[in-house]
């Protein structure tokens, strides 16, 4: 199982921007698009890995990019797909 | 003695339509339905039985289907009609996908490249999933090495969907060296393939 942090944006520029961000900071990073459990609506979050949210909500608060919410991502890696969320 | 009507190589809504003749032509003779394919061979059997006619045995031989059926009713005047009787896809059509650039619509190229990597990587986790995807001109940048994409289409080839990449694309790219997945493919396959896909949905 691999355990990641998905960040939420408050909208698409911030979250494309956080990608460069974070990128530019050396972090490993993926826009990826906002899981349908949490949000309906079309729009990108940022995954990064478990144990670098911290650095990655520091990084993107230095650099004004406003986060929503960071969930955690736990992602098993069988055909199945289970994915489970939770909100920290 | 019994009416015969061979069907085979007729695409379909044919063989029911020509039953339907024979039914009427047959003048309460049994028949013998010629079929060489699954799809028409149930269609045929649904059509009989729906118009009042027993069918009697299935026979196989080869790759073809003998339908016989028990002696018909004289005049066999039924409301059903060919129409009711769908023709399936052919087994194996798919859906294709056409990728023919690196990004998704217009407007900004950095959301288009978003969107399109955002694409794949969500059809890959989705139950419908096409059966071919085909890639032409900048669309051929997502199956090279170092593409942010290729990890993800990589995960669709495992699961069997087929890659054609056009080669005359990636040689214009000067990419031919750095394909990672699928296989370099050219113009008589890719439109083959579109024009025998169930539906065709362009990127």
């Amino acid at each position: 199982m691999t355990v990641y942090a998905v960040i939420t944006f408050h909208n698409t520029h911030f979250a494309l921007k956080a990608k460069k961000v974070l990128e530019k900071n050396g972090k490993t990073v993926e826009t990826i698009p906002v899981p349908r459990e949490f949000s309906s609506e079309c729009g990108f979050c940022c995954k990064v890995p478990w144990d670098e949210r911290d650095m990655a909500d520091k990084i993107l608060r230095e650099h004004d990019v406003q986060v929503e919410h960071i969930y955690r991502w736990e992602r098993d890696d069988d055909k199945e797909r289970k994915n489970k969320f939770t909100f920290v | 003695m019994a009416y015969q009507i061979d069907a085979r190589g007729l695409p379909c809504p044919q063989p029911v339509l020509k039953t339907k003749e024979a039914l009427e032509q047959a003048k309460g003779s049994s028949l013998v339905v010629i079929i060489d394919n699954e799809a028409s061979r149930d269609n045929v059997i649904r059509f009989l039985e729906n118009s009042g006619v027993t069918v009697e045995k299935v026979e196989t031989r080869g790759n073809d289907f003998f339908v016989h059926t028990k002696e018909t009713a004289g005049s066999v005047s039924s409301g059903i009609k060919p129409e009711d009787h769908p023709c399936a896809v052919p087994s194996g059509a798919g859906s294709a996908l056409f990728i023919n650039k690196d990004r998704i619509g217009h407007g900004s190229d950095e959301l288009g490249t978003n969107l399109m990597k955002a694409f794949i990587t969500t059809i890959k986790d989705l139950s419908v999933q096409p059966k071919t995807i085909c890639f032409m001109n900048s669309g051929v940048k997502l199956t090279v090495k170092e593409a942010a994409t290729l990890p993800y289409l990589k995960e669709l080839e495992e699961k069997g969907i087929e890659m054609l990449v056009c080669g005359t694309c990636l040689s214009y790219f000067n990419l031919k060296e750095q394909i990672g997945v699928g296989k370099i493919s050219n113009m008589y396959d890719i439109s083959e393939t579109m024009l025998k896909s169930s539906k065709v949905i362009t990127l």
